[in-house]
């Protein structure tokens, strides 16, 4: 529940409220985060890039990098920045119906392990939903699958 | 904590401090100046300076190991970083760095400052209360950045991973090993939110410049530590890089885990002399793993190189393992697929990668449900894998997506093209080998000793390496002819091959290097050159264990002394096949000899692994040179140690 919310709380911010960016003024962290994420698309043919997420490799190094070493960047924090470098290999697994980068999504949005093959049932099979075109980013994804979520009488004990 | 900087904020102001030293003079002084002179004799009466755990903790080495190297005194640590040393002659001095220690730790006079001492050196501190007999130290509030550090990294397990060496690039062949740490619930988590610990060189933006590679075998550059997303580096080792990775998860105890994660909390940001070949990753994890569990002295087993794939046998040998998981890289699970799929129905993947559109085709809907599904996740794979390193093209992205859809609405095994579990690196045979050949050319009969100081060819027992990878360095060959004459035959300072058995689908370039001091009878005499020997091209995959090769090189032969330079154009077609009893090659080669003409050479290479670590070679060899045929047959027993 408090995972979920967390993320809730970080998607509207980082389109909207947010004064500093997580991890202080100046992380790379927050900056990609502020930055704002390509679409899918850019993920389907580029995921691995080096240098995708440019300075947020960096920017987790402890202490370099402007991030602060306070707990900003902790799991909460660090959610969407996250979900965003794993798209490609979420949009893979969501298809497959399973995969170990499903499983840490679930485990991300606070999915108890009983219901997790049910979360990724549900996301399995409203793939297009999630995932309707090259241009959705991963705020969108996150939004689809909260709202997913919701509807789901197993997991809507998740959402806020 | 909001509060408690308002304390010390109050602390801070220089009125209070005045105070706070004059009340501590008065009233603590005497006991703790006391304490702390008491605590330094017990430390030098214990020995503790020359405890093998302060040496480790301190990275001290003995410098009569390395007499090369001008050193100021019995002991250097590998760290070049001043803030790591509390005594000014810390480096090289044991001693006194054990004395400064005590001193900033313990004694309560010194304007001992938390941030700078206290929170950075844990573990030396745990580790000197422990034999100082002192009460466990409760690491302060204040030390933020400590707290931090070990709240954000998982202390219930520790897991080695070694992403294995890959084709293509020389300098990531050996392979490079890092550490990850997981929470101690894993059903709550997952690996891909861990953290891992990795040290490399810190080479700046000169990554791909010239002097690279000489200047990070030499020691140009610092290495330091860092912490990263485990999640990052599985993308760059197993899809930028394409490498297979193996996760070797350590039976350390909680107890042991905490001790190497206090010490790389030490070790953050400090910057260590780095050497490719042994004050390496591999070289620096050893010695945590050391400080995690003293006595296991992995560290000790490698005074002068350090192969990651060697550092992973001296863990696995130390029985330190607990679990093995495997992670296929992208080109290893592409391979696999392809091969799961029937030879006839292969052409598929090519257009339904192209056009995903086909799969509605009447042709492709007469193939059975199982053998379509295969189709669509490997087209899928080999789309994936094409556009690893390509920026983004809206039109690939979208034939991405237009497959994952089809991959959604299949319903099918999911295990089916799961990669079936390849023999751990720790299994592979040992990497050091002696060679005794008894062979016979046209003219005469000869005995060779050979020495290679490491690693792996292509030939030699695959269990646990790369199929058609080969690195070996410094291999060094001595003969004695039967006329009674022993002569140098030669040295090759550096062989690479890289033969890709990659299926058609997947671009197989392939190539091959040697360095070195050889004799070649068609050039001047059979006499000593200097020779570097390069060839490019194309491999493929056939059948289940063949590959298929054609490179077009060229080599130069630099005479010492009086000589000639040759340089010749060459072109190689030939076999590897790998079989149950062993490694095989056949090559028919063409040389161009500078103003002479052509050479002819057909050569049979049969490699037959006795044991792990025992071999005999088989090598048949016949040239054709201005129409006078020659021929060598050559019988080794290779021993790797």
């Amino acid at each position: 529940m408090r995972n979920i919310l967390l993320a809730t709380v970080l998607l509207g911010a980082s389109s909207t409220t947010f004064a500093v960016a997580p991890g202080g003024p100046g992380c790379g962290w927050g900056n990609a985060l502020m930055e704002g994420s390509s679409g899918l698309g850019a993920h389907l043919v580029a995921s691995s890039v080096n240098g995708t997420y440019g300075n947020a490799t960096i920017g987790m190094t402890f202490g370099t990098n402007g991030c602060s070493v306070d707990g900003a960047i902790t799991y909460g924090g660090e959610s969407l920045v996250w979900f965003d470098n794993v798209l490609e290999e979420y949009s893979t697994d969501v298809a497959v119906g399973e995969g170990e980068t499903l499983n840490a999504v679930a485990v991300m949005v606070g999915i108890e392990q009983q219901d997790r093959e049910h979360f990724g049932k549900i996301m399995h099979s409203n793939f297009s939903q999630l995932f309707p075109d090259t241009e959705v980013t991963s705020q969108e994804v996150m939004d689809s699958m909260i709202a997913l979520m919701s509807l789901d009488s197993t997991l809507n004990k998740y959402v806020g | 904590m909001l509060l408690y900087q308002k304390i010390l904020q109050f602390l801070r102001a220089p009125a209070v401090l005045l105070v706070l030293s004059v009340t501590s003079l008065l009233f603590a002084n005497a006991n703790a100046n006391t304490s702390h002179t008491e605590l330094k004799q017990k430390a030098l009466h214990a020995n503790l300076h020359q405890s093998d755990y302060w040496h480790a903790l301190v990275h001290y080495y003995p410098t009569r190991l390395y007499p090369l190297r001008n050193s100021k005194g019995e002991f250097e640590s590998h760290v070049d970083d001043a803030r790591f040393f509390l005594a000014e002659n810390g480096k090289y001095d044991p001693q006194a760095e054990l004395l400064a220690t005590i001193d900033a730790l313990f004694d309560e006079q010194a304007p001992n400052l938390p941030d700078a001492v206290l929170c950075k050196f844990v573990a030396r501190n745990k580790w000197l209360r422990k034999e100082l007999s002192l009460p466990t130290l409760q690491v302060p509030d204040e030390c933020v950045d400590y707290h931090t550090y070990r709240g954000n990294i998982g202390a219930g397990s520790m897991t080695l991973v070694f992403p294995a060496s890959y084709l293509n690039s020389p300098s990531s062949m050996f392979g490079h090993t890092l550490l990850r740490f997981d929470p101690e619930d894993m059903t709550n988590n997952s690996p891909l939110l861990s953290w891992a610990l990795n040290f490399a060189a810190d080479v700046g933006d000169e990554a791909m410049s010239a002097g690279f590679a000489f200047k990070g075998i030499s020691g140009g550059y610092p290495g330091k530590f860092s912490s990263v997303p485990y999640f990052e580096k599985l993308k760059e080792y197993g899809a930028i890089e394409n490498r297979d990775i193996w996760e070797y998860k350590l039976d350390l105890t909680p107890e042991e885990i905490d001790r190497v994660l206090d010490h790389s909390f030490e070790l953050q940001d400090m910057l260590f002399d780095y050497f490719f070949f042994r004050q390496n990753c591999s070289f620096r994890l050893l010695e945590l793993i050391d400080v995690g569990r003293p006595g296991l002295n992995l560290a000790d087993q490698f005074p002068y190189t350090a192969i990651p794939a060697d550092t992973v046998k001296a863990v696995s040998n130390a029985g330190i393992i607990a679990e093995v998981n495997y992670r296929a890289s992208q080109g290893t699970q592409l391979n696999h697929s392809i091969s799961t799929i029937p030879r006839k129905n292969r052409h598929w993947i090519e257009k339904v990668q192209a056009k995903p559109s086909v799969t509605q085709a009447e042709a492709f809907k007469k193939l059975t449900p199982d053998v379509q599904a295969r189709i669509i996740k490997t087209a899928n794979e080999l789309l994936t894998f094409r556009s690893r390193k390509s920026q983004q093209a809206q039109e690939t992205a979208k034939r991405r997506l237009e497959l994952l859809r089809l991959i959604s609405q299949l319903d099918n095994d999911n295990d089916a093209l799961d990669v079936p579990l390849p023999d751990s690196p720790a299994e592979g045979h040992d990497t050091t080998t002696v060679a005794l050949t008894r062979g016979r050319t046209s003219s005469t009969n000869y005995t060779e000793a050979a020495l290679r100081v490491s690693y792996h060819d292509v030939l030699d027992r695959e269990k646990g390496h790369a199929r058609g990878a080969g690195i070996e360095l410094g291999t060094l060959r001595i003969r004695r002819i039967d006329d009674g004459s022993t002569r140098f035959e030669g040295f090759d300072l550096v062989h690479l091959q890289s033969f890709n058995g990659s299926f058609s689908q997947i671009n197989g370039l392939s190539w091959e290097i040697i360095g070195g001091l050889n004799r070649n009878p068609f050039i001047e005499d059979d006499r000593l050159s200097a020779r570097f020997d390069g060839s490019v091209g194309k491999s493929l995959r056939v059948g289940k264990n063949d590959i298929a090769y054609g490179l077009i090189g060229a080599s130069a032969n630099l005479f010492l002394g009086p000589g000639k330079t040759f340089a010749n154009a060459h072109i190689r077609l030939g076999i590897i096949g790998y079989r149950q009893y062993g490694g095989s090659q056949i090559e028919l080669r063409f040389d161009s000899i500078q103003r002479q003409s052509l050479l002819t050479s057909l050569s049979f290479t049969q490699n037959i692994p006795l044991a792990k670590n025992h071999a005999l070679r088989l090598n048949i060899k016949t040239h054709r040179f201005n129409s006078e045929s020659s021929e060598d047959y050559s019988l080794s027993y290779r021993y790797h140690f």
